[in-house]
C-alpha cells in the first residue's frame, strides 16, 4: 500500500490517516507486512473454485413479513449523543 | 464446584440462590482488582434476580448459577461497550436471545466481561478498559478475545460464562486459562443481541470448568430464533445425554499440518500422549490431512476485516456512542469520532478490510479469499468422511507474557493458526485442558467435528477430561 492508497482507503473508511504514531511509519510498515503475508494466497490456483460467502449448512427459514414494534425507544434516544423532538441532531450540512 | 452440583443443591433447597450468590460476590472486588476480568458488574441487579429465582419452585438447569457474559452481548439496562471507548456508557436497550435464555434457565448474571476491542485480538490487551490477567499467572495473557469470560471461570468468580468466537476467541482463551470453551456450529446459537464483528464467522458459545457444564449451557442457549436470520431451524437436542458413552469405536483424526513447525514441544507431547490414551480406551486413530491449513490465517485476515469494515461503519457518532467535540462539520465529525473512539487494532483491521473491498482490489483479495475458504471447507468435508473428530492442539503456545506480542500484530494473528479454519468452514470446535507444560501453564486440546456434531465432540471431550482427572 503506497501513500496514495493509504490516503484513499482512509477516505473510504472515514478514518484519518495522518494521525500521530508512537513510532513514525510503524503503522504502514505493519500494514504492509500483513498485506504481504496475505499475498501468499496468490500461490494457490483457484480458477475452478467457487467463492464461499457464508457457512450455513441448511436452508434458512424466511421470517414472516411483518413489522414488530420496538418497545424501548426511550433508551435509544438516551444512547444518542444529541437527540431532540424525535430526531438525531448533527452538524449543519446545508448553508 | 460445578454448575451441575450447584444447580442440584439450589434445586433441592440445600442452599438458596441468594445465599450462593453472596458467597460469589463477597470476594469479587478483590479478584476483580487483580484480574480486571469484568468491564462492569451489576451486583444489585444480580441480588434481585437471585431473590426472584428463589421464589421459583421448579427445577431449572442453571438455577442460581453465577454467570458472566462477554461485553459484546446485550443485557437490557446494563452497559455494553465491546471493550471500546466508542461505546463507553452505551446502555443495552434490549437483551440478547442467548442471554435471555440463560436468565430464563435460572442463571444469575453478575457482570459483563472484559474483551479485546470489538473482539479483535488474541490476548485481551486491545481492550480500552485495560488488559485482563491470566488467573494462573497474572504476568501472562489470558488469551482473547473473550479474555474476561475465560479468566472469570478459571478464577471461580462465576461457574459459567458466554463468549463469542470469530477466529478462536472462545477456544484460544479457554486453552490459555485451562477451562473448557466451545464454539458451536454456525447458526446453532442465536446471535440476536451480539454486536456484529464478522457476520459470516461470529458464533456465541459457553465457557465452563467441565465438559458436562459446557453441555448444560449449550442445552440452554442453542435453538432456533426467528430474530436471527442466520439461526438454524432444527430440533433441540440434549447434549448431556450421551456424554459419558466413552470413545470406544470412535475414529479420531490427527492432522499432520497441526503438529509441525511452530508448535511448542510440550504441547505436541500432551497431544501425542492424549492420542495414545484414547487408543488404549478403544478409539481408532487415523492420520488426516487438512492441506490448506497454512492459508487459513491469510484467508481470515481478508474475510474478517472486510466484514468488520462494513459492520463497524455504523459507529459514526450519530445514533449512539462516542462523538468527537473537535469537529466543525459533519464529515469531520464522523472521521474524528471514529479516529478518537476506535483503538489502533480496530482501525488497522478497518483499513485492511476497506482496502480488500475497494475497487481494483476486490477480486484480488476478497474474492480470492472466499475461494480459498471453499478449499478449507472441502478439506474438512474430506476428513470427516474418514473420521468422527479431529484432535489437535488449540494454540501453538501456552499463555505468553503480557506485552510480548503486542507490538507485532502478525505474530499475534498467528497464535490463532489452529482455531481459524473452524470459523471459515463453520464447523464446531471445543478446547479443553489437557495438563500443563513444564512451566505449569495450561495446555489446550482442540476437538473439531463435522457440522452439528456437538454431541460427538462433547462425548470425546468428556473422555479426554476423564483421562486427565484420573492422574
Amino acid at each position: 500500500m503506497d501513500k496514495n492508497e493509504v490516503e484513499k482507503t482512509a477516505k473510504l473508511a472515514r478514518l484519518n490517516f495522518s494521525e500521530q504514531e508512537e513510532i513514525p511509519g510503524d503503522f504502514s510498515r505493519q500494514l504492509n507486512k500483513i498485506l504481504k503475508y496475505i499475498g501468499q494466497l496468490n500461490n494457490l490456483d483457484t480458477a475452478d473454485i467457487s467463492p464461499m460467502s457464508q457457512p450455513l449448512v441448511k436452508k434458512l427459514k424466511l421470517a414472516d413479513d411483518t413489522s414488530r414494534e420496538f418497545k424501548n425507544k426511550e433508551e435509544l434516544a438516551n444512547n444518542a449523543p444529541d437527540f431532540k423532538d424525535g430526531f438525531y441532531r448533527v452538524k449543519k450540512i446545508i448553508e | 464446584m460445578t454448575i451441575k452440583e450447584t444447580a442440584d443443591k439450589i434445586s433441592s433447597g440445600k442452599i438458596s440462590a441468594s445465599e450462593n450468590l453472596k458467597k460469589y460476590l463477597s470476594g469479587i472486588d478483590e479478584s476483580q482488582a487483580q484480574l480486571n476480568s469484568f468491564i462492569s458488574l451489576s451486583k444489585e441487579r444480580a441480588i434481585k434476580k437471585a431473590e426472584e429465582v428463589d421464589k421459583i419452585s421448579a427445577d431449572l438447569p442453571l438455577k442460581g448459577i453465577p454467570f458472566a457474559v462477554k461485553d459484546n452481548m446485550m443485557l437490557e439496562g446494563t452497559q455494553t461497550t465491546c471493550g471500546s471507548k466508542i461505546l463507553k456508557g452505551y446502555t443495552s436497550p434490549y437483551t440478547a436471545t442467548a442471554v435471555e435464555k440463560l436468565e430464563r434457565a435460572g442463571a444469575i448474571i453478575i457482570g459483563k466481561t472484559n474483551m479485546d476491542e470489538f473482539a479483535m485480538g488474541s490476548s485481551g490487551e486491545t481492550s480500552a478498559y485495560g488488559p485482563t490477567k491470566n488467573p494462573v499467572d497474572i504476568t501472562r495473557i489470558p488469551g482473547g478475545s473473550s479474555s474476561g469470560s475465560a479468566a472469570s471461570v478459571k478464577a471461580g468468580q462465576v461457574l459459567g460464562s458466554l463468549g463469542s468466537d470469530t477466529g478462536g476467541s472462545i477456544r484460544q482463551p479457554a486453552a490459555m486459562c485451562g477451562v473448557v470453551g466451545l464454539k458451536p456450529t454456525y447458526g446453532l446459537v442465536s446471535r440476536y443481541g451480539l454486536v456484529a464483528f464478522a457476520s459470516s464467522l461470529d458464533q456465541i458459545g459457553p465457557f465452563a470448568a467441565t465438559v458436562e457444564d459446557a453441555a448444560i449451557i449449550l442445552n440452554v442457549i442453542s435453538g432456533y430464533d426467528p430474530k436471527d436470520s442466520t439461526s438454524l431451524d432444527i430440533a433441540k437436542k440434549d447434549y448431556t445425554k450421551d456424554i459419558n458413552k466413552g470413545v470406544e469405536g470412535m475414529v479420531f483424526g490427527v492432522p499432520e499440518e497441526y503438529m509441525g513447525e511452530g508448535l511448542s514441544d510440550s504441547i505436541r507431547e500432551r497431544v501425542t500422549e492424549t492420542v495414545k490414551e484414547l487408543e488404549k480406551n478403544g478409539a481408532k486413530i487415523k492420520r488426516v490431512s487438512l492441506p490448506h491449513t497454512k492459508y487459513a490465517v491469510a484467508t481470515y485476515y481478508i474475510v474478517a476485516p472486510a466484514e468488520a469494515s462494513a459492520n463497524l461503519a455504523r459507529y459514526d457518532g450519530v445514533k449512539y456512542g462516542y462523538r468527537s467535540d473537535n469537529a466543525d462539520e459533519l464529515i469531520e465529525e464522523y472521521i474524528k469520532s471514529r479516529q478518537e473512539g476506535f483503538g489502533p487494532e480496530v482501525k488497522r483491521r478497518i483499513r485492511i478490510g476497506t482496502y480488500a473491498l475497494s475497487a481494483g482490489y476486490y477480486e484480488a483479495y476478497y474474492v480470492k479469499a472466499q475461494k480459498v475458504r471453499t478449499l478449507i471447507k472441502q478439506d474438512y468435508e474430506k476428513a470427516f468422511k474418514e473420521v468422527d473428530l479431529i484432535i489437535s492442539p488449540t494454540s501453538p503456545t501456552t499463555a505468553f507474557k503480557l506485552g510480548e506480542k503486542f507490538n507485532d500484530p502478525l505474530q499475534m494473528y498467528l497464535s490463532d493458526i489452529y482455531t481459524i479454519s473452524c470459523n471459515l468452514a463453520g464447523v464446531p470446535g471445543l478446547s479443553l485442558p489437557a495438563g500443563t507444560d513444564s512451566a505449569g501453564l495450561p495446555v489446550g486440546i482442540q476437538l473439531t467435528g463435522d457440522y452439528l456434531s456437538e454431541e460427538k465432540i462433547l462425548r470425546g471431550a468428556r473422555a479426554i477430561e476423564g483421562l486427565y482427572n484420573k492422574s
